[in-house]
């Protein structure tokens, strides 16, 4: 039998690199299988994926020793065109991989390069797009549609070569809750009906877990697990080791037989369930009385009750806050009214286009309300320039590389101090604090450009951070870096939040929004749909489903195991519930 | 965001049926047409015949407000210097100090501003009308090879997402107090520079992504390339080609046969 794929011994250095990125890459994969490879920032997934279509080394150069096999033939021995038929690329960025100015074009573009007759072309067009079910925008341009859409069209235009593999490189990492829901569904279909070989590069473990046969771990450029989800992913130590985040189940059953000699194995929410449920049999209300002992509240993190919008001296507070683009009818932000109180650490949740961003930009100033108004420290946004505000409100924008330009890293940390106008006194001891605080001492003297994206993310960061602002804005922060780096950024995130900043975090991390802030706000088409402590939050299921947010598999696990009152929001206050109650000491302490 | 920065505008005109081809012979004779006309009244004519040809293709007036807004600082750059820099004879309208301004010169600025507008409402013509795919068609049958036609149609593409990308990086350095409209001249291009870039860089790496995108997809294919849609010369291109063509003929015998000045 030929594998779909076949990599023996692959070692692979680019042009411009000393040394090897893929450091001996052994691997057979069946036809059929569904591969996810997990990986920290910079472990040679992205050059593994290129290798496989022949882009490496037909294209970029560079030296490939060893041997990549496709469906039996070697990839140096047939040109990208060819094997452009074979193995169908997916990438991460929307914005360089949809080129054409309709959906039809894009998906045609391959077909027609390979000389396709035009009626084959338009059938294949017909059925490419039915599979990732967009045929409806068929006309459409690419750059109008949403973040899922865009993938999708994306699978569809490499689909329409007729490819037996597909290989996508992180094709879900950019989209929100629903886009990725759509991708993944197609992915499954494909996988199913159509009998594909799909390699998937994922970050997302609990979205692995439930799609894959077989997952790889590299790191390094060497392949360091490889087996089935349960084995791999059951690994939780080795995935730390990894800098990467096993699902909380599984996190949840390691640390069960650790701590209590239990011999559980979940892969999945609903192994989880069944296996706890058993346990769980009694309504249990747990956090609620907890929470009545106000020391064991403080055992898991402070978690002072606090009333949203009812503080007095509010540092920023939108009053019927109305705005749309100009020259559209399109009310981006429908009367919003919100006040956030100095020391608030607010995590904003919801999907692409519910206005994160757009209100977020009103409290620096770059937008100015169409109707109502925007209070920053009591002033107006309207009569104050965005220079002005950006000594009160600092904003650190999702893509580093928007922000950096300086040939040091220290420079670029004080380009915000000059701006404000400080003394080279001052200026240079609020760099050398910052630099301390972020951890970036060590690489002070580097080009920011040439670092990897979670430093680079942390060079944006300190270069807002060093100008002091009361109020500290990100707008995903995390995206696209591995859970270690994640974090790690939350945590001087934190410790900035413990040392007085105003926190305001963008983000389509629930965990990130469950377990470091202490206000949770979901939008929805412009409006504020929940605005409260993140228990009240994610208790709210059917506010949370309409707005297509899923709450963390932990919450998800002790609401479905009838744990009534405030929900669970990680593994550490599972872990103490179920001390509880493996005790049986449930029931009469806690009904 | 990036959806505000599209140039094609979908529509159903005459225009957006005419062959690309024709419409750039079209463009390009009205051009050289532009530049045969010398007089005020008529090049003024010949403007509002411009917009009105461009306000048939049903783009709204705002299209055409956006290539006003594009020209501005031009136009009011060449009305203003003009005079001063080619003083020329004839009535001194006003003087300021060694600047003395006469009417004909004036008149002469005014003219060359509005040719240069004509100009650029024949191109937003081609460019709102014109889809990519049409435009690498007709640039490939007019003999450009094919990669130079999808090069030069994935370049328009991109004008607006770099746009884009532009605002969004003014933007972020906004918001780190960067003050763009303070300072001396030479203290202004320097802030400049925290643009430029960021701008570059992110520049590089889409292209970069994009030539792996396009390879993955079998573009430069040894194969010989079919085309989904192939473009048929029509009645209406036939018609338009014939006026077009006769319309540069009359104008080329009015002006150096008859020798009559227009």
């Amino acid at each position: 039998m030929t594998y779909a794929i076949e990599v023996q011994d692959a070692y692979y250095r680019y042009l411009s690199s000393k040394d090897f990125v893929l450091k001996g890459i052994n691997l057979k994969v069946k036809r059929g299988e569904f591969v996810s490879v997990m990986g920290p920032t910079g472990a040679g997934k992205s050059t593994l994926c290129l290798t496989l279509n022949g882009i490496i080394p037909h294209f970029l150069g560079g030296e490939l020793v060893g041997q990549v096999r496709i469906l039996g033939r070697d990839t140096r021995c047939c040109d990208v065109s060819e094997l452009a038929q074979k193995v169908g690329l997916v990438f991460e960025e929307p914005e360089s991989q949809l080129f054409c100015t309709s959906v039809e074009d894009e998906v045609a573009f391959g077909p027609e390069n390979l000389g396709i007759p035009p009626t084959e072309i338009r059938k294949r067009i017909d059925w490419a797009l039915q599979v990732v079910r967009m045929i409806e925008y068929k006309h459409k341009p690419p750059f109008k549609l949403s973040g899922g859409q865009k993938q999708r069209v994306a699978i569809a235009a490499a689909l329409s070569m007729l490819p037996e593999i597909l290989v996508l490189d992180e094709p879900i990492s950019g989209l929100d809750p629903i886009g990725k829901m759509e991708v993944l569904s197609v992915l499954g279909d494909l996988k199913k009906r159509q009998e594909m070989t799909i390699i998937m590069v994922e970050h997302e473990s609990e979205e692995i877990a439930k799609f894959s046969d077989r997952v790889m771990v590299l790191d390094e450029g060497k392949i360091i697990s490889d087996g089935g989800p349960r084995e791999v992913l059951g690994d939780v130590e080795k995935l730390k080791r990894a800098k990467l985040c096993p699902p909380q189940v599984c996190e949840l059953a390691v640390t069960l037989n650790k701590r209590w000699e239990k011999t559980f194995s979940f892969l999945t929410l609903e192994e989880a369930k069944q296996g706890l449920r058993e346990l769980f049999i009694k309504p249990i209300r747990t956090i609620k009385t907890i929470k009545n002992k106000e020391n064991k509240v403080k055992a898991y993190r402070s978690e002072p009750l606090f009333y949203p919008n009812s503080g007095n001296h509010p540092i920023i507070s939108a009053e019927n806050l109305c705005f749309a683009y100009e020259g559209t009818d399109n009310q981006v932000l429908k009367n919003i009214s919100l006040k956030i109180n100095p020391g608030d650490f607010v995590a904003i949740i919801g999907q692409n286009g519910s206005g994160k961003t757009t209100l977020v930009k009103h409290f620096n100033g770059i937008l100015k309300p169409t109707r109502g108004d925007v209070y920053v420290e009591n002033i107006n946004t309207r009569e104050r320039t965005v220079a002005e505000l950006s000594r009160t409100v600092g904003y650190v924008y999702q893509n580093p590389d928007h922000q950096i330009f300086c040939p040091t890293v220290e420079e670029e940390v004080t380009f915000g101090l000059r701006n404000l106008g400080l003394s080279e006194q001052e200026i240079e001891e609020r760099a050398e604090s910052t630099l301390r605080l972020m951890g970036l001492g060590e690489i002070r003297e580097k080009p920011p450009t040439v670092l990897g994206l979670g430093e680079r993310r942390k060079v944006s960061l300190a270069s807002v951070v060093s100008m002091k602002t009361p109020v500290l804005i990100l707008d995903e922060p995390t995206t696209g870096v591995d859970w270690e780096t994640s974090l790690g950024l939350m945590e001087t995130i934190r410790e900035l939040n413990e040392k007085g900043h105003t926190i305001i975090v963008i983000t389509h991390n629930m965990r990130i929004a469950a377990e470091y802030a202490n206000r949770t706000v979901v939008m929805g088409n412009g409006e504020i749909l929940l605005d409260s402590s993140p228990r009240e939050v994610f208790s709210q299921r059917a506010i949370l489903k309409k707005a297509f947010l899923v709450p963390p598999q932990i919450t998800q696990l002790g609401q479905s195991l009838h744990v009534s009152g405030m929900p669970v929001l990680s593994c550490e206050e599972f872990y103490h519930i179920f001390s509880k109650l493996d005790r049986g000491c449930n029931h009469e302490r806690h009904l | 965001m990036s959806a505000i920065y599209d140039i094609y505008v979908d529509r159903r005109s005459f225009l957006h049926g005419l062959d690309p081809r024709v419409k750039l012979f079209g463009v390009i004779i009205g051009m050289v047409i532009t530049f045969i006309f010398g007089s005020l009244p008529l090049v003024l004519v010949y403007y509002i015949l411009l917009v009105a040809i461009l306000l048939s293709a049903k783009v709204g007036m705002g299209k055409y407000l956006y290539i006003v807004k594009l020209m501005l600082p031009i136009t009011v750059l060449i009305i203003v210097f003009w005079p001063i820099f080619y003083p020329g004879g004839g009535a001194v309208l006003f003087q300021l100090g060694p600047l003395r301004v006469s009417l004909p010169s004036l008149i002469r600025g005014v003219t060359l501003a509005i040719r240069l507008n004509c100009l650029a409402i024949l191109a937003y013509i081609f460019l709102y009308t014109t889809t990519q795919r049409q435009m690498i068609r007709g640039s490939v049958k007019l003999g450009l090879p094919y990669k130079y036609g999808t090069m030069l149609s994935i370049s328009v593409r991109y004008i607006p997402t770099f746009g884009g990308i532009i605002s969004m990086i003014m933007e972020a350095q906004k918001a780190r107090g960067l003050e763009l409209e303070k300072g001396s001249f030479f203290q202004r291009i320097k802030k400049y520079v925290t643009l430029m870039v960021p701008t570059i860089i992110t520049a590089l790496k889409i292209a970069d992504n994009l030539a792996i995108a396009m390879e993955s997809r079998a573009f430069g294919a040894p194969m010989k390339k079919t085309y989904l849609i192939d473009l048929k010369v029509k009645r209406r291109d036939l018609i338009t080609l014939f006026f077009v063509s006769s319309a540069f003929v009359l104008v080329l015998l009015t002006k150096f046969w008859l020798q009559i000045g227009i």
